[in-house]
């Protein structure tokens, strides 16, 4: 190891990596002087040094492209590893992720097309589960939810959970420049150019389980994304749209009512079913919310073990098409 | 006023595990004793260490005239340094293993027996839907 060489001088930093590891012995990646007054001897060191890491990693030229093939460091190594990115039949495709188009070189790739590529990717894969698993989620209600899953906000955060701020490439756009460029975008770019480099590299299947297990995973209620004005007569177009009984609202449980701190329980019926039931401190608010707990649990229905249209690509499933849902009621 | 914006929120393990140990950093001293079993570990057993564990840079920098230290960098942003003076390679590679597993978080005292960000699945006892009392 070069790092455990008896040198005063020099501080060898070396790094040991996967890559470096399975290409031969732990290659000396980085070389710097700190605090050495550049005496005759350290130059001769340092020369030399630098010489060993040059000779150390081969270029390696594709003769066909014009772009040169650019090593990985070792905290790339490390993201792609992490990221399970290492799967990816084009290793190149690595560096390409992280480098961000303001990263604008001879002879550099950017994440580009990539990004744009995996935006739509994304999106349609959130759409296909969501629409899937929720068949009555009202369409705008849907619109929201894709966009909470998918704007650079949520994917900036995702990056920095996933280490991407330690390898990205980007160049902050000059002050004078109108459009400043931000670390948030460049963060979401490369979530983004993760999707599309698995989809166009591994195929829709695997770009799916990367969204399903990096995206879908994550905890977001849905509930709050329902936005009812009045959901009392909303709820009565929607029964008399179902052709079912018209809701009514039955006081079931109430303690104190003359009292500084009442509480009321009020369960909203179609007929004999239970439709929802809500509290509150008076009779009014528990109605409220009552008919708002029968329209979530109505339109947030969630349907279990269903398969999704993409399934019919994996070899060796059935798949079996779920109904679409109704539309929303118009109020 | 428009509601805050909502994120999906994490749950790390779930349909993805993404190991919290970014980056290893092993200084040691070439001269001083207390680097003896440092620099035996770094010989023998971390090459096989970095191979095992690809998601973790390992960083080797000497750091002269001072105590070894192992220090792990984490994706939170924080960092935990362990100090393994004196120390043999075996007992280093228990330190290692520690940092390499810690999530990086600050060290806590869990008051309750459950912590979840899930809600319960039978909800909060009411007295309105329980059976009456009876006297």
């Amino acid at each position: 190891m070069a790092g455990l060489l008896r040198s005063p001088l020099v501080l060898a930093r070396s790094s040991i990596c996967a890559s470096a590891v399975r290409a031969c012995q732990p290659a000396l990646t980085r070389t710097f002087l700190i605090n050495v007054k550049p005496t005759k001897k350290s130059k001769l060191e340092q020369g030399e040094t630098i010489n060993s890491t040059i000779a150390s990693t081969p270029e390696l030229k594709d003769k066909d492209s014009k772009y040169r093939i650019e090593q990985p460091s070792p905290a790339v190594v490390a993201f792609s590893h992490r990221m399970g990115l290492n799967q990816l039949k084009d290793q190149t495709l690595v560096m390409r992720i992280i480098t961000h188009a303001s990263h604008e070189r001879v002879g550099v790739q950017t994440n580009e097309r990539l990004d744009y590529l995996g935006s739509k990717i994304l999106k349609m894969f959130v759409v296909e589960y969501l629409h899937t698993k929720y068949p009555k989620m009202p369409t705008d209600m849907q619109q929201e939810v894709v966009e909470a899953y998918t704007r650079p906000d949520t994917l900036s955060l995702m990056a920095k959970e996933f280490g991407v701020e330690d390898v990205a490439r980007w160049v902050r756009s000059k002050p004078e420049m109108g459009h400043q460029l931000t670390l948030k975008t460049v963060k979401a770019s490369i979530v983004r150019a993760m999707v599309g480099a698995l989809y166009i590299d591994q195929g829709p299947i695997k770009a799916r389980d990367f969204i399903h297990a990096h995206f879908l995973s994550r905890k977001l209620d849905l509930a709050p994304f329902l936005k009812v004005e009045e959901p009392k007569r909303y709820m009565s177009s929607l029964m008399k749209r179902l052709d079912r009984e018209h809701p009514v609202a039955r006081l079931e449980s109430e303690t104190g009512r003359n009292s500084k701190a009442p509480v009321f329980i009020v369960g909203v019926y179609s007929g004999t079913e239970k439709m929802g039931e809500g509290f509150g401190y008076s009779l009014k608010m528990a109605e409220f919310r009552a008919n708002k707990d029968a329209l979530t649990k109505y339109y947030l229905e969630e349907h279990k073990d269903f398969s999704l249209p993409s399934d019919a690509e994996v070899e060796g499933t059935v798949y079996r098409p779920t109904k679409v849902g109704d539309t929303q009621v118009i109020v | 006023m428009s509601p805050p914006m909502v994120h999906p929120i994490l749950k790390n393990g779930v349909g993805a595990f993404i190991p919290q140990c970014r980056r290893l950093v092993f200084h040691y001293c070439e001269r001083s004793g207390s680097s003896k079993g440092m620099i035996e570990y770094l010989k023998k057993d971390l090459i096989q260490f970095a191979k095992e564990h690809p998601h973790v840079e390992v960083i080797v920098t000497p750091r002269p005239s001072k105590h070894p230290v192992v220090r792990g960098l984490y994706l939170n942003g924080k960092d935990k340094v362990v100090c393994v003076r004196n120390m043999q390679p075996m007992d280093i590679a228990g330190k290692v293993a520690l940092l390499k597993e810690s999530s990086g978080n600050k060290m806590k005292n869990f008051k309750k027996p459950i912590i979840s960000t899930t809600e319960s699945v039978r909800g909060i006892w009411s007295p309105f839907h329980a059976a009456p009392h009876k006297i």
